[in-house]
C-alpha cells in the first residue's frame, strides 16, 4: 500500500483509525477518557448509521413509497404499519402510554411466536432426531465412518448429553426422617455431565480467545501497515 | 317573740319576713305538710306494728316522733319567752369568729363501725338527723325548766333548724309522752345510782343494753366536767372526753379539723382560737352546772326521724348483741373526714347491714366534741414501712385533692332552698374529677446501659457520613500482571508480523471446509448466492480472514451475490468486505451484486424474508428496486428468484451463534424444495463454532458446510490456493497461541507454587 495511492478520504480513515486503535489499547494500562471517549465516538457512529440505515433502507421505501404511491392497496396496507408506528410513540407519554400496547402486543406476540416455532421444529426436534441417529450404523457404513468409530463416537455424544442434562436436573427425594437429597446414581451422573460442561466452558473460552486474538493480530497488523505506509516514502528516499 | 333572729347570720328580722334581710337566708323553712292521719300512719302505725323488739329497749319508734314532737313544743315554749339573756350571750357568741365549720362537716372523724361496736362520739348531727328523740328534750325543758343561759350554742343551733317543724310534729306529743318518760326516767335514775356508788368496773346488767350503759356513762362524763375523768372508763372515752386541762388545750384544732378546713393562716386561726377558747372555758369552768337536760340530752336512745322518714324495719337487738363499747382509735388510724349528712339521710354506719339502723349513739356535748378533736392529735401517725413506701403508687407525689373541698358541704344561698346546708349540688361529682396519675417518663439507665447507648449512637452517626473512597494506586500488582501479558503477548503477535515471517504451515481442511468447498464447486455457473453477513464490525480482523478465501472461491466461480443482513450494520460490514477483501475481483453492484440491506424485525423478520424475499427487502442499500418493478427485470443476482430456495447456495457468515441459530432455524427449514435442497454453509466466528456445529452433525443435515474462525479460513485457503490474509496473519495467530497457552500455563503453575508455600509457611503472604 502506497501512501500516494490512497486518496484523501482513504487516507484521513487511515489516520483516524490508527489514533482510534491507539486509544483504545490504552485500555491496556486501565480505564482512561481516552479509551472512553473512543468508546463513546464508535457508539455514537454506529447508532447514527444504524438509524441512516432504517430511514434509508425501511422506512422510505417500505413506507414512504407506498403511501405516496399509485398502488391503492399497497396505500392502505401501508397505513396499517404506520398507524401502528405511531401508537408506538404514545409510550414515551405515562398517560397515552397504553395505546402503544397494541403495537407492543403485535410486536411480542409475532415474534414470540417465530421463535418459538423456530426453537421447536429448527432445534428440539432435528437435534433429538440427530442424537438417536448416531447410533445408525447402516447410515455410517453408507457415509465411509466405520461403524466402531460411529459407536464410539455416538456413545460419547450420548453419554455427555445424558450427563449433561442430568446435571441440570436438581431435584431431590423427599424421606420421612431424612434428609432431603438427590439419588446417589443422579450424583455421579452429574458428576460426569459437570466433566462435559467444563470441557465445553473450555472450547467456549479457546474460541473465544482465538477470535480475540486474531482481531488483535489484524489491528496490530494495520498499526504496522499504516507505519509503513506513512515511512514508506521518507525510507524509498 | 317579735322579731325573728336569722339562723346564718344571727341578726334580728322581723316576725314578719320570711328571708333575712342582711344575708337573704329564709328564716321560716320551707315544710311540706302532710295529712295528720298520714303522718299517724307513718310515725306509729307502720312503725309500731314493725318494730316491737326495738320498742322494748328504745320505746319504739312512736315515741322518737312523739318525742320530737314534744322537743318542738317545748322549744316553741322556750322560743315564746323571748331572748334570754344566756341565749343572748350564746348568739353573741356565735357572732363571734366560729372555727370554720360548716353545717353539716362538723362529724368528727370517725372509723368504721362493725357491727355490735358502738359509735364513737359524734358531733351534733343536722337537723332531720339528731341522734337523740324530741321527747327526750321535751321531757327536761318540761320538767326541769330551761334555764337559758346554760344552753350551748349546739343546742342554740339545733333548736333554730329545728324549729319549723315544731307545729307538725306537735300531733305527736300526746303519744309520746308517758312511755318515753318511763325509760328516761329509769335512765337517770340508773346514772345517778352509778355516780354514786362510784363503782371502779361497771359490771354489766344483762337486762341493761350496752348502748344503754354507755349512756349512763357519758352522762357521768357530762357531770364530771372539770372533775378528773376516772380510770374505769374506756380509753377512747377518756382521750375523747379528757379533763378541763384537755379542754383548755382544745383549743388547738385537730388535725382533722385542720384538713377540712384547709391550711389556715395565723392571721385567720387567731379568732377561732378566741372564740373556742371562751365558749371551752366557759363550758369547762367550775361555775357552769351540767344541767339535767343535758345529761338527758346525751342519752338518747333513738335519733328523731325526720318528717318524712319512716323508720326502717329493724332487726331485734337481743340481750348481749347491743352495742358494745366502742374501741378506741387504733394507734396510726386516723378517721377521715365525714361526708356532710343531708337533710334525709340517716347516719348509717359501715358495717350495719341493709334494714339495721344505727345504733343509739350519745350526742357530744361542746365539752366532748372538743375533747374528742382535743384527742385527735395524740393519735400518732403511723409510719409506712420502707417497702410499703417504695409500692406507693406515683399519683401520691401529685397534689392531692384538698380535704376541705370535698368534704365542705354547699349551702344553698339563694332560692327556696336557700340557707340549707348539704343541698345536692347539680353536678357535683361530675365536676369533681380527680387528677389522673401521673408517671415519670424519666428513663431510669444504668452507667452500663448508657455507654452501650452512647456506642450505639456512634456507630449510627458514623453510618450516616460518608466514607473517601480510597483512591486506587496508580500502579498496581494486578496492573503489573496485566500490562506484563499484555506486553508479552502482543510481542510474540508483532515478531511476525514485523519480520513478515510466514513459516508456519497452514492448517489441514476439516470435514466441515472440505465440505463447503464441495458445494460451491458443485454450483452451476453464474449461480445466485445469497451471503448474509451477520457479524459486527469488531470481529472483521477475524471474520474477514475467515470468509475471504470462500468467497473469493465464489467469485471465482462467478457467481452472483446477494447481500443481506440481520444487523443493521451488517450492509455496511458487507461492502467494506467486498472493496478491500474482494477488490482485484472487481464485482460491480447490482450487476453482480447486489445489496438488499437490513432485514428488520429479528427471527420474524427473517421468517418473512425466507417466506417472500421480494417482499421484504423490495430495494436495493442504494434504493434501487431489486426484484422488478413496472415491467423492468430484477438485478441480475436475483432474476428468478422468488423464494429462498430458488438461491443455489446459502452462505451465513456471523460471528453470533444466536444469529446462526436464528438462521437455521428460520430459513433452513424453507431451503427445502421437493425438487431439490439449497444448502446451507456457515462461516463462523471461532467463539460461535462449539455452539453451531451440533446443527452441522451429518446426523443432523441442517448445515451442510462449516468453517469457523482463521484456522478453517487458512484451511479453506491452503484448497483453494488463496491463501491471502489468512497466510499473512497466521504466523502470528499461531505465535499468539502459543504464547497465551504457556502464559496460561506458568500463570497456572505459579499459583499452585504460591499455594504450596503458603500452606508450608514459606513467607508467603495471603493476597488481600
Amino acid at each position: 500500500m502506497n501512501i500516494t495511492d490512497l486518496s484523501m478520504a482513504d487516507l484521513a480513515g487511515l489516520i483516524l483509525g490508527f489514533f482510534l486503535t491507539l486509544l483504545v489499547f490504552s485500555y491496556i494500562f486501565g480505564d482512561n477518557p481516552l479509551f472512553r471517549l473512543t468508546i463513546h465516538i464508535f457508539i455514537g457512529v454506529a447508532a447514527g448509521y444504524a438509524a441512516m440505515v432504517t430511514i434509508y433502507n425501511i422506512l422510505l421505501p417500505r413506507l414512504v413509497v407506498p403511501l405516496f404511491g399509485e398502488d391503492g392497496g399497497e396505500r392502505l396496507l401501508a397505513l396499517v404499519p404506520l398507524l401502528l408506528g405511531l401508537l408506538l410513540f404514545s409510550k414515551l407519554s405515562s398517560r397515552l402510554a397504553m395505546l402503544g400496547n397494541l403495537p407492543m402486543a403485535f410486536l411480542v406476540g409475532a415474534g414470540a411466536a417465530a421463535a418459538i416455532a423456530g426453537a421447536l421444529l429448527g432445534t428440539l426436534f432435528p437435534q433429538t432426531a440427530a442424537s438417536i441417529n448416531l447410533w445408525d450404523l447402516q447410515a455410517a457404513r453408507e457415509s465411509g465412518t466405520g461403524a466402531g468409530e460411529q459407536f464410539i463416537n455416538g456413545g460419547l455424544i450420548l453419554f455427555g448429553t445424558l450427563t449433561t442434562l442430568v446435571y441440570f436436573h436438581f431435584g431431590v427425594r423427599s424421606r420421612p426422617e431424612q434428609p432431603d437429597q438427590r439419588a446417589p446414581w443422579i450424583v455421579e451422573a452429574s458428576k460426569a455431565g459437570e466433566f462435559f460442561i467444563a470441557v465445553t466452558f473450555g472450547v467456549l473460552f479457546a474460541g473465544v480467545y482465538a477470535a480475540a486474538l486474531a482481531a488483535l493480530v489484524e489491528r496490530l497488523s494495520f498499526i504496522l501497515d499504516f507505519i509503513r505506509t506513512m515511512l514508506m516514502p521518507f525510507i524509498s528516499s | 317573740m317579735a322579731d325573728t333572729r336569722c339562723p346564718m347570720c344571727g341578726k334580728v328580722n322581723p316576725d314578719d319576713r320570711e328571708e333575712c334581710q342582711y344575708c337573704g337566708a329564709r328564716l321560716v323553712p320551707l315544710i311540706i305538710e302532710a295529712p295528720p292521719e298520714e303522718e299517724g300512719e307513718r310515725g306509729s302505725g307502720g312503725a309500731a306494728a314493725e318494730s316491737a323488739a326495738w320498742e322494748r329497749g328504745s320505746g319504739g319508734a312512736r315515741e322518737k316522733e312523739t318525742g320530737e314532737a314534744g322537743f318542738e313544743e317545748g322549744f316553741s315554749e322556750f322560743e315564746a319567752e323571748g331572748d334570754a339573756d344566756w341565749l343572748s350571750e350564746l348568739r353573741g357568741e356565735e357572732n363571734l369568729p366560729q372555727p370554720p365549720l360548716v353545717r353539716g362537716e362538723e362529724n368528727p372523724p370517725q372509723p368504721p363501725l362493725i357491727r355490735g361496736e358502738q359509735s364513737a362520739p359524734q358531733p351534733p348531727l343536722e337537723r332531720g338527723e339528731q341522734p337523740q328523740e324530741a321527747g327526750e328534750e321535751l321531757d327536761w325543758t318540761a320538767g326541769e325548766g330551761l334555764e337559758e343561759a346554760e344552753t350551748p350554742d349546739w343546742l342554740h343551733e339545733l333548736q333554730e333548724e329545728s324549729g319549723g317543724a315544731s307545729e307538725d310534729q306537735a300531733a305527736f306529743e300526746d303519744e309520746a309522752g308517758d312511755e318515753a318518760l318511763d325509760w328516761l326516767e329509769q335512765m337517770r335514775q340508773r346514772g345517778e345510782q352509778a355516780q354514786q356508788e362510784e363503782i371502779p368496773e361497771e359490771t354489766p346488767d344483762p337486762a341493761v343494753p350496752d348502748w344503754l350503759e354507755q349512756l349512763d356513762e357519758e352522762e357521768e362524763d357530762l357531770k364530771g366536767f372539770g372533775k378528773p375523768f376516772r380510770s374505769e372508763e374506756p380509753d377512747w372515752l377518756s382521750e375523747a372526753a379528757g379533763g378541763p386541762e384537755d379542754l383548755a388545750v382544745s383549743q388547738e384544732i385537730p388535725e382533722w379539723l385542720s384538713e377540712i378546713s384547709g391550711p389556715t393562716t395565723p392571721e385567720e386561726a387567731e379568732p377561732e382560737s378566741v372564740a373556742d377558747e371562751q365558749s371551752v372555758d366557759e363550758l369547762a369552768s367550775d361555775e357552769i352546772v351540767v344541767p339535767d337536760w343535758l345529761s338527758e340530752l346525751e342519752n338518747p336512745p333513738q335519733p328523731p326521724l325526720i318528717r318524712g322518714e319512716q323508720s326502717a324495719p329493724q332487726p331485734a337487738l337481743e340481750k348481749g348483741e347491743e352495742n358494745p363499747p366502742q374501741p378506741p382509735l387504733i394507734r396510726g388510724e386516723q378517721s377521715g373526714p365525714q361526708p356532710p349528712l343531708t337533710r334525709g339521710e340517716e347516719t348509717r354506719q359501715p358495717g350495719l347491714e341493709r334494714g339495721e339502723e344505727n345504733p343509739p349513739q350519745p350526742p357530744l356535748t361542746r365539752g366532748e366534741q372538743s375533747a374528742a378533736e382535743e384527742a385527735e392529735p395524740e393519735i400518732s401517725r403511723a409510719e409506712i414501712p420502707s417497702w410499703l413506701a417504695s409500692m406507693r403508687p406515683v399519683e401520691d407525689a401529685a397534689p392531692p385533692i384538698a380535704p376541705h373541698e370535698a368534704s365542705i358541704p354547699r349551702v344553698e344561698s339563694a332560692g327556696p332552698l336557700s340557707g340549707f346546708s348539704g343541698v345536692l349540688s347539680p353536678q357535683p361529682e361530675v365536676g369533681q374529677v380527680p387528677k389522673p396519675p401521673t408517671y415519670s417518663i424519666k428513663l431510669q439507665v444504668s452507667e452500663n446501659q448508657k455507654s452501650h447507648a452512647d456506642l450505639l449512637t456512634e456507630m449510627l452517626a458514623q453510618e450516616g457520613e460518608a466514607q473517601a473512597i480510597p483512591r486506587p494506586a496508580m500502579i498496581s500488582p494486578q496492573h503489573i500482571l496485566r500490562s506484563a501479558i499484555a506486553l508479552i503477548i502482543m510481542l510474540a503477535v508483532l515478531w511476525p508480523l514485523i519480520t513478515g515471517s510466514q513459516e508456519a504451515p497452514l492448517p489441514s481442511f476439516s470435514p466441515g471446509t472440505a465440505a463447503v468447498n464441495q458445494l460451491i464447486n458443485g454450483l452451476p455457473d453464474q449461480a445466485q448466492v445469497l451471503l448474509a453477513f451477520d457479524y459486527e464490525p469488531a470481529l472483521t480482523g477475524e471474520m474477514e480472514p475467515a470468509a475471504s478465501a470462500v468467497v473469493d472461491h465464489l467469485m471465482l466461480r462467478g457467481a452472483y451475490l446477494s447481500l443481506v443482513s440481520t444487523s443493521p450494520l451488517g450492509p455496511i460490514v458487507a461492502e467494506r468486505f467486498l472493496s478491500t477483501t474482494q477488490a482485484e475481483h472487481g464485482y460491480a453492484s447490482d450487476s453482480q451484486y447486489v445489496n438488499l440491506g437490513f432485514i428488520p424485525g429479528g427471527p420474524a423478520g427473517l421468517l418473512a424474508f425466507a417466506e417472500s424475499p421480494g417482499r421484504v427487502l423490495p430495494y436495493t442499500l442504494e434504493g434501487n428496486p431489486a426484484w422488478g418493478r413496472g415491467g423492468q427485470p430484477a438485478l441480475p443476482p436475483l432474476q428468478g428468484v422468488t423464494h429462498l430456495s430458488d438461491f443455489d447456495l446459502v452462505m451465513v457468515i456471523t460471528d453470533s451463534p444466536e444469529a446462526a441459530r436464528t438462521w437455521v432455524e428460520q430459513a433452513q427449514p424453507f431451503l427445502e424444495d421437493e425438487s431439490a435442497q439449497t444448502p446451507l454453509v456457515m462461516v463462523t466466528s471461532a467463539q460461535a463454532e462449539p455452539l453451531v456445529r451440533p446443527y452441522y452433525q451429518p446426523t443432523s443435515g441442517q448445515v451442510q458446510g462449516l468453517l469457523s474462525g482463521l484456522r478453517d479460513g487458512g484451511a479453506y485457503g491452503r484448497l483453494t490456493g488463496s491463501e491471502g490474509l489468512t497466510r499473512k496473519y497466521w504466523d502470528a495467530f499461531g505465535l499468539g497461541l502459543w504464547v497465551a497457552a504457556a502464559v496460561i500455563t506458568v500463570g497456572g503453575l505459579v499459583n499452585v507454587g504460591l499455594g504450596v508455600g503458603r500452606d508450608r509457611g514459606w513467607g508467603i503472604r495471603d493476597r488481600g
